[in-house]
């Protein structure tokens, strides 16, 4: 036998509930197996260690007035029910119970009418009259250099937007270097962002972008 | 004897006094018999059924929460479900496992709420365990705490089983305090035997360097 499961035995070997073959072999055990010896030797002191509680007890007089209090608090209990099973309560609903089969029945029915209702009745979507409020068209003009160009050579023009009305946005162009030309129409005043070599940085309308 | 008298005795419990050859009958009656009586609306027959597991109960919910007021209020609460559910009541197991049931577990949901009361307020230890032979044995071991004597050991006892989890701590009490058997314990908690043996070996584990210095 493996020590995991002699130690799981320990508590059916002190009641006697082991058979007596298997009993032998933990015995055995232990007393070939020194590190089961010593825990066998701890779990029986820490039981009876733990046993020394059963003689804590309450005052001889400490249950006297049990049983009155738990009539009292019994008798006290009814009103703690929920609000729901109080009205229900209140109410005498043995006439309508007398109609139940009828009146699920008549529930279920106008149930499906009014889905079936909901459900011819329903067009199918129009669609949203909602419009993109900006619109960018990016577009690369390279001015004196030939050579083809890469995102991080991309920068913005140096612009400032009105808030309410569109604007056409010129850029800046310096020679032999490429410029993104930006066409902003722009329509309600959300912020919205510039790609400035590669990361977005928000813009706003009061600070003008420097780069 | 003493509850005998007080059966015969105590008028406030009932409404009308009942006679006194009619309480020691109840008195005397097996657990199914009372209880039958008691889902026939005879609350007298429940009364002898508290009075006759209400400390058994008291004891284990007071060795879960270490606390005398949480443990008399959760027996209370115990009997009143019990009472409450008595119709339910099948007699698949016995009255006094059922009861337990609703205790234990009544007591694991309290301690899990966190609504428990901080401190400890600790019972009584009966002057009989001066002559109880591990309590001598262990009193006679040359250790630090055998002059500190019985109050400290009662204290320790208690913090080191506060500090297990819920569940570990109501398998150890059953079992270790209790007295209950696995398979016993397993139908209070609603688990397997596996578990509970599982949750011992661990619980004890855990215990053993908590109280190290006593073992």
């Amino acid at each position: 036998m493996k020590c995991h499961q002699v130690q799981r035995l320990f508590d059916d070997l002190a009641s006697g509930r082991l058979p007596e073959p298997l009993s032998q072999g933990v015995r055995q055990h232990l007393a070939d197996c020194t590190d089961c010896r010593v825990q066998h030797q701890r779990m029986t002191k820490l039981q009876r260690l733990l046993a020394l509680k059963r003689y804590e007890r309450p005052a001889p007089d400490y249950f006297d007035s049990f049983l009155t209090d738990f009539k009292v608090r019994l008798e006290a209990e009814p009103t703690r029910t929920g609000f729901w099973r109080r009205a229900f309560a209140a109410a005498d609903l043995e006439p309508l119970l007398s109609w139940r089969y009828g009146l699920a029945t008549a529930g279920c029915l106008i149930g499906a009418l009014a889905l079936l209702w909901v459900g011819l009745g329903k067009s199918p979507a129009t669609g949203s009259a909602s419009a993109p409020a900006i619109t960018v068209e990016p577009l690369i003009v390279t001015v004196g250099n030939p050579s083809p160009v890469s995102d991080d050579q991309l920068v913005s023009p140096r612009f400032e937007l009105p808030l309410t009305h569109p604007v056409e946005v010129e850029p800046t162009i310096s020679p032999g270097r490429p410029v993104l030309a930006t066409t902003v129409a722009h329509h309600v005043s959300t912020p919205h962002y510039v790609l400035e070599r590669v990361s977005i940085t928000p813009a706003t309308y009061d600070v003008p972008i420097d780069f | 004897m003493k509850l005998l008298e007080r059966l015969r005795t105590d008028r406030r419990l009932s409404p009308a006094p009942a006679r006194d050859d009619q309480a020691i009958d109840l008195w005397l009656e097996e657990d199914e018999a009372l209880v039958s009586r008691a889902q026939r609306g005879q609350t007298r027959a429940f009364d002898v059924l508290i009075e006759r597991y209400k400390e058994r109960l008291y004891a284990t919910v007071y060795h879960m929460t270490s606390n005398r007021e949480d443990a008399n209020d959760l027996v209370q609460d115990t009997f009143i479900k019990a009472y409450k559910s008595l119709r339910s009541f099948k007699g698949q197991s016995s009255f006094y496992t059922w009861v337990y049931r609703i205790a234990v577990n009544r007591t694991i949901n309290f301690l899990k709420r966190g609504k428990n009361r901080t401190h400890h307020s600790l019972d009584n230890v009966d002057d009989s365990i001066q002559t109880d032979p591990d309590f001598v044995e262990l009193m006679s071991q040359d250790t630090p705490h055998r002059e500190a004597g019985l109050h400290e050991l009662q204290q320790q006892l208690n913090a080191a089983l506060q500090k297990l989890s819920d569940n570990h701590r109501a398998v150890v009490v059953l079992h270790d305090v209790q007295g209950m058997t696995h398979a016993d314990i397993a139908k209070a908690m609603k688990c397997s035997e596996g578990t509970v043996r599982s949750r011992l070996f661990y619980a004890r584990q855990q215990l053993q360097g908590l109280l190290s210095e006593y073992l």
